[in-house]
């Protein structure tokens, strides 16, 4: 991650977001995904202010491109990857 | 002039379409990512019953609705169908406009047109107990009631921020009898761990997955009741559920003799614009010329202020030059504003049919769609869920066009839910909290310089 000098606005505005259905900020869809911004962030945002600049600068050119351009996972195997994951915290919590 | 037509209950459709069956190009399976090979059954085996898992990846067009489904159905189906002359008249556009009132569910929206056959299809299966996670509460909302009908626990992993800031669906569900707790939880390992990381996390549609998931698969070993995990749209079998929309429309329509030259939906996972269209794309499959529109939300002034150029599709200039509306490849990455419903969670065969051209995508930035929705609430009178207003914004744009170009249109649009637990969002659009960004010329034009040496796309 870069530095950032760039002050997007973080917590006095609010949009709707179409994923969850209701308001946040810019702050939360920064983070949205465990500290990575949400993959809908520069499509959501760009309406606002300069949302691409800002990540690119705080971002590296393949942190970008992981972040925005990348094909997200299909829903049937992100369900199965949470299903092997789950599988290995019983397998865990049995072995304790 | 009928202003409502109705279909009796013993008219409602017995059969929902799949139109796996009828697909141009045929929906490759997903691939495990850990075996590389396609996924089969048992790879979903842990979070769905296998009567669900056999409709998600079925070839058959037509799969027959149970009696005990559509006994659930009829507390609040056949939906009505409404000729919308309020709006016409004060449109005074050359169109004829049906809109298809979903927001007579129980729950306000079309979700329960799947929730309630997962509820039952889990049940027959033996299960006692469905955990799911919900963003604002739509979804989470219609499960709830649906469990309730069918006497399964639910167990919904709300995302925190809306948690906090969204009370009257989560007491929907309580209502409902519905156990509704702000995720991350400490419930699961999934949640606990988020946590640790972070103690005022504010969660995320991935984190209550995440739990929801883990709950359904860890359910027996933990000693709670069978449980299994449900998912309110995207998925092959959700979409199936929903058309009993669209075929209700098309009973509808041939009763008054018509038939729409174009069908709107709004597209968040494709549930329910695939539900009203899919009925509608097997008749454009089959030759009936028909305009099919999926509308998501964009802020980007890229379609209003872009210009038409050849332009590359990527930032570092390795695809070939394409003609579309552009700000130039140096502004924002172009797949994110173009094709835009690929990229965030669209249902995979909605996605196809836009790439084959048969479904269009278009981005509405938001202020049309409030405009849109309060246009529609002082004119019809029924509030609209805001993404309802996607389709109307839409709407309003193809009955413009229609007067525009001279041309009589019948349109045909989803009235998906209403907004009676969304006031919030009406609040902010009248104090003049949202706005669309208002491009600087000077950016717009720093941004062309990039293509101006590139050839132009011959227009019209």
């Amino acid at each position: 991650m870069k530095d950032s000098s760039f002050s997007p606005p973080f917590e006095e505005t609010e949009i709707r977001c179409p994923r969850l259905g209701g308001p946040v900020t810019f702050g939360y869809c920064r983070i949205e995904r465990q500290q990575r911004p949400c993959q809908r962030a520069i499509k959501c945002w760009s309406g606002h202010f300069d949302v691409a600049a800002f990540f690119r600068e705080r971002l590296t050119p393949d942190e970008f491109d992981a972040c925005f351009l990348e094909q997200p996972l299909s829903k049937v195997v992100t369900l199965i990857e949470l299903i092997e994951q789950a599988r290995k915290t019983l397998e865990n919590k049995q072995k304790q | 002039m009928p202003v409502k037509i109705f279909l009796n209950e013993d008219e409602i459709p017995r059969q929902w379409y799949n139109i796996a069956a009828d697909m141009p190009n045929p929906m490759q399976p997903p691939l495990h990512p850990g075996t590389m090979q396609p996924v089969g059954p048992q790879d979903l085996a842990p979070v769905f019953p296998m009567n669900l898992i056999e409709q998600e990846v079925s070839q058959e067009r037509w799969i027959d609705i149970p009696d005990e489904v559509l006994d659930k159905y009829l507390i609040w189906r056949p939906s009505p169908l409404y000729r919308a002359v309020h709006l016409e008249k004060f449109l005074g556009c050359p169109v004829k406009i049906y809109y298809k009132n979903e927001g007579v569910s129980p729950a306000g929206s079309h979700k329960p047109n799947t929730a309630i056959p997962q509820a039952y299809y889990n049940k027959v299966f033996g299960i006692k107990r469905i955990a799911t996670e919900t963003g604002a509460g739509q979804w989470g909302s219609a499960l709830a009631f649906a469990c309730n009908q069918f006497g399964l626990e639910a167990k919904v992993y709300m995302v925190r921020v809306s948690y906090e800031q969204k009370p009257y669906r989560r007491l929907m569900m309580n209502t409902w009898g519905a156990t509704c707790i702000p995720s991350p939880s400490t419930e699961t390992e999934a949640g606990r761990k988020i946590l640790s990381m972070d103690p005022n996390s504010p969660g995320s549609l991935g984190i209550a997955i995440s739990e929801a998931v883990e709950d359904a698969v860890t359910s027996e070993a933990m000693g709670r009741p069978l449980t299994r995990y449900s998912l309110g749209s995207v998925l092959n079998h959700v979409l199936l559920h929903q058309t009993v929309i669209g075929l209700e429309a098309q009973k509808q329509l041939a009763k008054v003799g018509d038939y729409p030259d174009i069908v709107i939906g709004c597209a968040g996972g494709g549930s329910n614009f695939a539900g009203c269209a899919f009925p509608f794309v097997r008749d454009k499959i089959a030759g009936k010329k028909i305009d099919i529109i999926a509308v998501e939300p964009t802020s980007c002034p890229t379609m209003t202020k872009g210009r038409f150029a050849y332009d590359f599709g990527d930032t570092v200039q390795m695809t070939p030059l394409l003609p579309m509306h552009t700000l130039g490849h140096t502004f924002v990455p172009e797949p994110i504003h173009a094709g835009g419903l690929r990229y965030h969670g669209m249902a995979p065969l909605v996605s196809q049919l836009v790439m084959d051209g048969i479904i269009e995508a278009r981005a509405v930035p938001q202020l049309e769609t409030f405009n849109a929705g309060v246009t529609w609430a002082r004119s019809e009178g029924f509030i609209s869920a805001p993404e309802t207003n996607h389709a109307l914004a839409a709407l309003i744009q193809e009955a413009h066009k229609a007067k525009e170009e001279g041309k009589e249109k019948t349109i045909l649009v989803n009235w998906s839910g209403h907004g009676l637990v969304d006031l919030a969002a009406y609040d902010a659009f009248f104090q003049g909290k949202l706005s669309d960004y208002d491009l600087p010329q000077s950016a717009i034009d720093e941004a062309l310089k990039a293509i101006e040496a590139f050839p132009k796309p011959k227009l019209g």
